[in-house]
């Protein structure tokens, strides 16, 4: 029997009427279209789906959406701070922590969660922060870096944080 | 993604509710609490309730707290990681904070709850594999068949699958007891009696009861507590052995030793003999040999989970002698505090 | 060397920004309205006939749109080197987890529901899982019809009998004399599992027949324009009415050079006119996948009393599984096999065998990791018991530039020695020892690298960007980054300024699929010769405006310029928009290239796989360990990497590819193993599986050497599977100086490391 869950996914509510074995990541790829979280063990070894629930980084494929009634969710979708990235976001870039990025909004939601409690993290906490989250691309140190540069990203220096560059038309007079 | 196979969710807002639920649904319902091991098992296939009832809005079964003349009481869907964090567990059962800190990533420790460590189930590769995997064998003892695979002939017609509960160990060794409560009552018994031995039905309790108390006894305080780990990876990774230890230094004796090997059997396995064997004496290395030994005895490996048996074995006499090392470090320290 | 304005500059990837944001697409990521979910009825036998196949119960089921089996598609097999496999079983089931039938249904449950009621009935038969005694004369044969296959390598060798797929010769001088001239002879036998790629994202197609009929397909691959050629032969339609859409790759590795879930997804599409979905559940893909080979090698090396090697036989046998979908693996492990070293006779015998087990494929290293390990390892061996520092056995024997490898292939580019005494330099080298238990072991690798087919495309458009397009994947190792550095670098543009297109097959011009290190090394020098072709159109057009002469002009700054005077110049969009508006345009370079042209001498090499590699890649490693000798337990705490790689283009983009294969070698060194039993994998998970955390990683120092590779793009080469291929060596060997114990098979566990210490308890 579906039952209506009430759902607060980046800041938007959702009133889906569910059927309550679903989990938390199915609603939010398949009915909610959010397909930053990633799906990949379903059996909580990889972190790929971490998303943050009250601010706390969980795995979504573990969690029953049901159980999310009048939480908060975070997915990697919600972490824009207007135009501007996250400054986590922006450290992944500019550290070369993204390779295939498929690991990449897990490891960034998992991140999140350390510098909300812990603003400036040592590299060791870093770690210990994304142990959970696998990586087969980048081997974790540039990962690791970002994290820990997160909190010194300059403000101004963040895509969609400027202007733009546009290209000019052409003179076609000539 | 395929879907969980199809249940009815409730969430109780009390203990007396939830009992009242059990007691009316019996053994189609299964209790959750963080689901982080009953979702995954749901997943393969390997439990389809009919009900799963969870107890996260039962504010009562959340939190630690001391009281005098009591002990540590440990509401069992306190997060680990608030076990971990707990400044009260930190400051009187400093490795239990620690056993906590061991489990699986930090993700994991977010949801898992120490009552679903408690009660988490046994393992073994046998059976926790899917339906499809599950498909190309014969059916074993935990899975309602004859014969158990893991067993050395194939022909025990018992189940070893191994519990692999961090924290419920080092709980264990800390002369933990659990209440139990159903609509017809309550009953407290101690932790290490709520293990069979059975791995098809590891714990002692019944369907409609639900565990709604851990209590570290007061008179466990200033007890010197470790708890070491095996894995293969350093994250992520069920231990595949694991030591507890709690001793009580007094005038450079070891008093109240005990000792409980996790990760092997299908139950935390307390040492035979080894809190005799120390009892009053003082802990050179030839007597942590010994105990070490008996701690070897103890454990006794089948090839159902991770890693080689007789490594297994090895790691065990290994962390025995360095956690009796480390007490009797510490004990000739401070007379206290440092333990892991 | 030039003085570049954007290689080998820090250059952030052009794709970065989506994917820190969720927004890239993966091929998991695609709903189609009406899409139909697809799944695969496998086999749950190693080796059996097919007796009856029954579907009608699973038709019937409501919501089941199609269900197919080899009865319904063509009877039409491909693969790599032997076309051996077909898109189902026919006849008979080799492995578990071979598919048998599969179902097109409205969601996931009822296709479930619906495989379920497939009924098959199955006549067991022996099978095999050793790939040495799937040699036995009187073993299960897997393909009867082998000899029959097509093949597309040179049969001369002894190859296509009993279970042996595919075959290999080298012979160069006279091993036989060599030996006889040694003074020391080794002979070792080492043994190596089967390692899952582990890329994060699942195999996954989407298939859709559009409103032509034709065939689009999203799916996740290293290889489009080969998944179309695929299609195409497998499924009788024609080329152009399939267009294959790769998606972002969330990683391959060589694995996801297969065609896994394609042609399903494509026949049930076609059959049922909706699009389809098929993605791998984590359990197929350890069990219906492709891993690392697993087996043996033998390794009999003859030495003088310096340290000179004299002579090599190495005797490889790599078990494959059911189907050799990469049969090549075991070419490049023959290549690889002598080491970076000058070895003056060598006999080499590689055997891709057939076994009843899940497939074995590509995967980074690429059949190089198996035979590193052998060499390397006995390397030590030899240096132990002459008497010798390991860095100097290996200084004294390797190659150097103007040398040939034992295929007879002429070398260039070679700095393996400059990475030897760089890498003692920086782990600070006073002998392997540092103290109780701990200890440094070094291991140095050659991995062939670039060559086959490609081509690229850059368009100019009339605002002065560039569009690229290119058939080359970029697998998230950063190709579509690097490629558009090159094109900027070569027009004078920012990276910016440049749009790289990929995969795409109605879009792009053909590539053979992204594998041996030749992304930016071969793809990339495509991208550069037709940004050339471009940049001499521009110059050209710009003269005739200019009145100068097209050799005074270059491209810089988005401007055509004078090189005598600078201050004369054009803008580049005013050249481009100017001409395409008056004459058409736009103005497009294009290059089409095959940097393996040369055979190998057929005098010294049977059975090759390939023509000969564009160059080779170089690195050295050093691993520092310690080593609990009573638990067994091995701590990894420092990896240096020096890495021959050219011209550095992208440094952040090398430095994670460089990080990323060590992760991956840690793993294949420590903990991975796909442990299969009776033919059925025991561990089909990430959790059982475990691929390394961020916390089992060690400390790394990495560098490069200086070096110039004349056909990469400038001066370019890859380094993305040389990266893996040492690290277990290297653990092993600083294990053995760490406590004594050598280990010859990986992983190296901790019981392993026991044993050879002879602990008496376990
Ligand atoms: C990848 C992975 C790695 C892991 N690694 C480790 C590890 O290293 N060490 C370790 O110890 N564990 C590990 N776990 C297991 C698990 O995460 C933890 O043990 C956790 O504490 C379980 O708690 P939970 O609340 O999530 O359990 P749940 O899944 O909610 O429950 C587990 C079982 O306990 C029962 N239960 C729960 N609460 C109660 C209650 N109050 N009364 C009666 N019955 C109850 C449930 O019915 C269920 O049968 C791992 C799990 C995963 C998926
Ligand atoms: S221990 Fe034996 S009975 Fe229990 S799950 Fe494993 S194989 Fe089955
Ligand atoms: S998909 Fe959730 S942990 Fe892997
Ligand atoms: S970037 Fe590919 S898995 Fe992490």
């Amino acid at each position: 029997m579906k039952q209506v869950v009430q759902l607060n996914v980046n800041d938007a509510e959702h009133e889906l009427a569910l059927d309550p074995s679903r989990t938390l990541l199915e609603v939010l790829r398949e009915s909610l279209g959010l397909t930053g979280t990633k799906e990949v063990c379903l059996l909580g070894s990889c972190g790929a789906c971490t998303v943050l629930v009250d601010d706390r980084p969980v795995l979504a494929c573990l969690t029953l959406a049901s159980a999310c009634q009048g939480k908060r969710v975070l997915t990697i979708e919600g972490l824009r701070q207007g135009e501007a990235l996250h400054p986590l976001q922006q450290a992944f870039i500019d550290k070369g922590a993204v390779q295939c990025g498929f690991c990449t909004p897990g490891m960034i939601m998992a991140g999140k969660a350390l510098l909300d409690r812990n603003p400036h993290p040592t590299p060791d906490e870093a770690r210990a922060a994304i142990a959970g989250n696998l990586c087969r691309c980048t081997g974790y140190e540039q990962i690791v870096e970002a994290i820990v540069a997160a909190p010194a990203v300059d403000e101004a220096a963040r895509v969609g944080a400027r202007e733009g560059g546009h290209y000019l038309m052409p003179d076609m007079a000539e | 993604m395929q879907p969980l196979p199809k249940f009815e969710y409730r969430e109780p807002g009390s203990v007396a509710e939830a009992a009242r639920l059990l007691a009316e649904l019996g053994s189609r319902a299964k209790l959750i609490g963080g689901g982080t091991d009953l979702v995954p098992s749901m997943r393969q296939g390997l439990y389809t309730p009919a009900y799963v009832i969870s107890l996260q809005r039962i504010a009562d079964l959340r939190g630690v707290a001391w009281e005098d003349g009591v002990g540590l009481r440990i509401g069992p869907m306190t997060t680990l990681r608030e076990m971990e964090a707990s400044a009260e567990a930190r400051a009187r059962f400093p490795f239990l904070a620690a056993a906590a800190r061991e489990v699986g990533s930090p993700q994991l420790r977010e949801m898992g709850t120490v009552g679903g460590n408690l009660c988490l189930d046994t393992r073994c590769r046998h059976f926790n594999q899917s339906e499809d995997w599950q498909d190309c064998v014969e059916a074993c003892v935990k899975r309602g068949g004859e014969f158990c695979k893991a067993s050395p002939n194939g022909r025990a017609r018992k189940c070893f699958a191994v519990f692999s509960a961090d924290l419920a160990t080092a709980l264990v060794a800390a002369n933990a007891r659990v209440t139990l409560q159903s609509a017809g009552g309550a009953r407290t018994i101690e932790l290490a009696d709520y293990y069979t031995g059975d791995g098809a039905s590891p714990t002692a309790g019944r369907p409609d009861e639900v565990l709604t108390e851990v209590l570290v006894p007061s008179a466990m305080q200033g007890v010197l507590g470790t708890y070491l780990k095996y894995r293969m990876r350093q994250a992520i990774d069920y231990p595949i052995a694991g030591v507890a230890l709690t001793l009580r230094p007094r005038d450079g004796r070891v008093h109240d030793a005990r000792m409980v090997v996790g990760g092997i059997s299908s139950r935390p396995v307390i040492v035979k003999g080894l809190g005799a064997l120390l009892e009053g004496k003082v802990l050179d290395e030839t007597l942590a040999e010994s105990a070490a030994k008996l701690a070897r005895k103890s454990a006794t490996p089948l090839a159902n989970t991770a890693g080689d048996r007789a490594h297994r074995k090895q790691m065990v006499y290994e962390f025995a002698r360095r956690a009796l090392a480390e007490a009797a470090h510490a004990a000739a320290g401070a007379g206290g505090g440092e333990a892991r | 060397m030039g003085a570049y304005t954007v290689i080998g500059k820090k250059t952030p990837k052009s794709d970065a920004v989506a994917k820190v944001t969720g927004e890239a697409r993966y091929a998991t990521d695609v709903y189609l309205r009406g899409m139909l979910w697809a799944r695969v009825l496998r086999s749950p036998l190693p080796h059996a006939r097919i007796v009856r196949i029954d579907t009608s119960k699973a038709r019937a089921l409501k919501g089941v749109h199609a269900v197919l089996t080899a009865a319904d598609v063509p009877d039409a097999r491909y693969g790599a080197l032997v076309l051996d496999m077909g898109m189902f079983a026919r006849g008979k089931v080799r492995y578990i987890g071979e598919a048998v039938a599969a179902v097109a249904a409205v969601d996931e449950p009822t296709a479930a529901r619906a495989v379920d009621l497939i009924e098959v009935e199955y006549d067991p038969l022996p099978a095999v899982f050793d790939p040495l005694e799937a040699l036995a004369p009187n073993a299960p044969i897997l393909h009867e019809a082998l000899a029959g296959y097509t093949t597309l390598f040179d049969r001369t060798a002894r190859a296509m009998q009993g279970n042996v797929n595919y075959q290999a010769e080298i012979a160069c001088g006279d091993v036989e004399a060599g030996f006889a001239a040694s003074d020391f002879v080794f002979e070792d036998t080492y043994q190596v599992q089967k390692q899952h790629p582990s890329y994060m994202e699942p195999n996954s197609t989407v298939a859709d027949v559009d409103a032509e009929g034709r065939l689009v397909i999203y799916n996740t691959t290293q290889r489009p324009h080969i998944n179309q050629a695929i299609l195409s032969s497998l499924l009788g339609v024609p080329i152009a009415k399939i267009r294959v859409v790769p998606c972002h790759v969330g990683g391959g590795f060589g694995g996801k050079n297969r065609t896994l879930t394609e042609p399903t997804a494509a026949a049930l599409a076609l059959k049922t006119r909706r699009p389809v979905r098929l993605t791998f559940s984590h359990e197929e893909e350890f069990t219906s996948a492709t891993t690392r080979h697993g087996g043996v090698i033998k390794l009999k090396t003859g030495v003088k009393k310096d340290g000179t090697l004299v002579a090599s036989q190495a005797t490889l046998y790599y078990d494959c599984g059911a189907y050799a979908p990469t049969p090549n693996a075991v070419w490049l492990g023959a290549i690889s096999s002598t080491g970076p070293y000058r070895i003056p006779n060598v006999r080499v015998e590689a055997f891709s065998i057939y076994t009843n087990k899940m497939m074995s494929g590509a995967f980074r290293g690429y059949g190089a990791p198996q035979s590193t390990f052998a060499r390397e390892s006995q390397m030590d061996r030899i240096a132990r018991e002459l008497g010798l520092d390991p860095f100097e056995l290996r200084l004294k024997n390797c190659l150097v530039e103007g040398d040939s490898l034992h295929t007879g292939q002429p070398l260039h580019s070679v700095q393996v020695r400059e990475t030897l005494l760089k890498a003692r330099a920086m782990v600070g080298w006073k002998g392997p020892r540092l103290g109780p238990n701990r200890a440094l072991g070094v291991a140095c690798g050659i991995f062939a690298c670039g060559g086959f087919a490609t081509s690229s495309i850059v368009k100019m458009n009339m605002d002065g960007t560039a569009t690229v397009a290119t058939g080359a994947m970029d697998m998230g190792q950063g190709l579509r980054t690097v490629m558009r550095q090159i094109a900027a670098e070569v027009l004078g543009l920012a990276p910016d300024d440049v749009t790289v297109v990929i995969g795409d097959t109605d879009l792009t011009p053909f590539d053979v699929g992204i594998f041996g290190d030749r992304g930016t090394h071969t793809g990339g020098q495509a991208v550069k010769l037709a940004a050339e072709d471009a940049r001499d159109q521009i110059l050209a057009a710009a003269a005739a405006g200019m009145g100068v002469p097209a050799g005074r002009l270059e491209l810089r700054e988005r401007k055509v310029v004078d090189r005598t005077a600078p201050e004369r110049f054009l803008h580049l969009r005013d050249v481009l928009g100017g001409g395409q508006y008056k004459k058409g345009g736009p103005i497009i370079g294009k290059a089409s290239i095959n940097l393996t042209e040369t055979a190998f001498d057929p005098g010294i090499v049977r059975g090759a796989a390939t023509k000969m590699f564009s160059t080779y890649t170089f690195a050295t490693h050093v691993a520092e360990v310690e080593v609990d000798p009573r638990t067994g337990v091995t701590k990894v705490d420092k990896i240096t990497a020096v890495h021959d790689c050219g011209t550095v283009i992208n440094p952040d983009g090398l430095r994670g590819q460089i990080i990323g294969g060590m992760a991956t070698g840690l793993g294949y060194a420590l903990y991975e193993d796909v442990i299969i039993e009776q033919g059925q994998v025991q561990n089909p998970s990430f959790l059982e599986c475990r691929p390394p955390t961020a916390v089992d990683m060690p400390a790394i120092e990495f560098a490069t050497v200086e070096g110039y590779d004349a056909k990469g793009p400038f001066g370019a080469k890859g380094v993305g599977n040389v990266s893996v291929i040492n690290i277990a060596p290297a653990i092993a060997n600083a294990v053995e100086h760490a406590v004594g114990a050598r280990v010859t098979s990986l992983p190296v566990t901790p019981l392993k490391v026991l044993q050879a210490l002879g602990a008496g308890e376990v």
